[in-house]
C-alpha cells in the first residue's frame, strides 16, 4: 500500500511539467514584446505577473496534493 | 513510519525524514480551545501593529507637517502608493477599498516575517487562508451586487454568451478555493525547503541566510501582490458589463437644491 502512495506522490508532482513550460513561453513572449516597445514594459511586467500566478497555481495544486498524500505514507 | 506526521511536532531528527505538517501542533490552550503556533504567531505580530498604529495616531499625527520628513514620509509613501496601485486596477472605486487592500496586504506581508525568527508563517496555516479568501470572496460579490443589482449581477452570468453559464459559474465559485490554496500552497512551499535546508546538517550554515532572502521575503512579497492583484481583478470584471445608475444620497441632493 506505502508502495501505490509513493507512486500517487510521484505522479501528482507531474503538473509542474505543464507549468513550467507554460510559464517559459509566457515569460519569452513578455520579453519579445517588451523589446518590440520598451516604453509599454510597465504594463506588460504587470499582465506577466499575473499570467504567471494562474499558470503557476496549477503546479502548487499538485504540490499540496503531494504532500497531504506524503503525510499518509 | 511509525508516529503520526500530521501531528507531529515542529523539531524534527533527520532520520524520520521528516516535512513540516500540514496541520500545525498547538501550542497553547486557551479554555479548553487549542490554538495553534502560526495562529498564535499571527495574534502577537497583530497585537504589535496595533499598538504601533494606535502610537502614531495618539502621538504623531498632531505633528505632521505639510512638507513630511522623517517617519511621515514614509507612511505617505506606503499609502500613496496603495492608493495609486488601488486606482489603476479598479478604476474610479479604487480610494474606497485602498484601505481593505492594504490591511491584507500589511497581515499578509509582515507576518510571514515571523519565519525569519524560527515560528511558523500564518500563511502557512490553511485556516488563515482560507479566512482571507473568503473575505475577499464576499467582498467580491457583495461589490457586484451592490454597483449592479441583483438581477444585473444573476445576468453578468450569462454574458457574453447564454451557453457559457455553467462555465461562468464553475470559474466563479472556484475563485476562493484559487485564492486560498495559491497562497497557502506558495507558503507551504518556502516553509518545506527552508525546513529541509535547516534538517540537513551539511547544508545549514551559510546557505539558509541567503535562501531565506528569496523564500521570506521576495517569494512572500511577490504572492501578496498577486493575491492584491487577482481580488482587485475580480472586483472590476463583476461590475465590467456595465453599472447600475445609483441614486445620489438625500444630503447629496440636498445641497445641489
Amino acid at each position: 500500500m506505502n508502495a501505490l502512495i509513493a507512486i500517487g506522490v510521484g505522479i501528482s508532482v507531474l503538473t509542474g511539467l505543464g507549468a513550467g513550460i507554460g510559464m517559459g513561453i509566457a515569460t519569452s513572449r513578455a520579453t519579445e514584446a517588451v523589446a518590440r516597445q520598451p516604453e509599454a514594459s510597465g504594463k506588460i511586467n504587470q499582465m506577466l505577473l499575473i499570467g504567471l500566478a494562474f499558470a503557476e497555481t496549477t503546479a502548487i495544486f499538485g504540490f499540496v496534493v503531494a504532500i497531504m498524500l506524503i503525510g499518509n505514507l | 513510519m511509525t508516529e503520526n506526521v500530521m501531528t507531529g511536532t515542529h523539531t524534527m531528527n533527520l532520520s524520520s525524514g521528516g516535512t513540516p505538517p500540514i496541520a500545525p501542533h498547538y501550542y497553547v490552550d486557551l479554555f479548553g480551545w487549542k490554538v495553534s503556533e502560526p495562529i498564535f504567531m499571527m495574534w502577537v505580530v497583530m497585537l504589535i501593529i496595533i499598538l504601533f498604529a494606535v502610537v502614531v495616531r495618539v502621538f504623531l499625527i498632531k505633528r505632521f507637517k505639510t512638507v513630511p520628513r522623517g517617519i511621515q514620509n514614509v507612511l505617505e509613501i506606503i499609502v500613496s502608493a496603495f492608493d495609486k496601485f488601488s486606482k489603476s486596477v479598479l478604476g474610479k472605486h479604487g480610494p474606497t477599498f485602498a484601505s481593505y487592500m492594504f490591511t491584507i496586504a500589511l497581515v499578509i506581508f509582515t507576518t510571514s516575517l515571523v519565519e525569519l525568527v524560527g515560528f511558523r508563517a500564518p500563511a502557512t496555516d490553511l485556516n488563515f487562508t482560507v479566512a482571507i479568501a473568503g473575505m475577499s470572496f464576499l467582498l467580491i460579490n457583495g461589490f457586484g451586487l451592490y454597483y449592479s443589482g441583483v438581477l444585473g449581477r444573476i445576468k453578468w452570468f450569462f454574458k457574453p454568451k447564454g451557453f457559457l453559464l455553467p462555465i461562468n459559474i464553475l470559474t466563479h465559485a472556484v475563485i476562493p478555493v484559487s485564492l486560498a490554496f495559491r497562497l497557502f500552497g506558495n507558503m507551504f512551499a518556502g516553509l518545506v525547503v527552508m525546513h529541509l535546508l535547516y534538517d540537513a546538517i551539511y547544508l545549514s550554515f551559510v546557505l539558509p541566510a541567503v535562501v531565506s532572502i528569496y523564500f521570506n521575503i521576495i517569494h512572500v512579497g511577490i504572492q501578496t501582490y498577486i493575491f492584491l492583484v487577482l481580488t482587485m481583478q475580480f472586483m472590476e470584471e463583476t461590475v465590467a458589463y456595465g453599472e447600475k445608475q445609483r441614486k445620489p444620497k438625500r444630503k447629496a441632493l440636498k445641497a445641489k437644491n
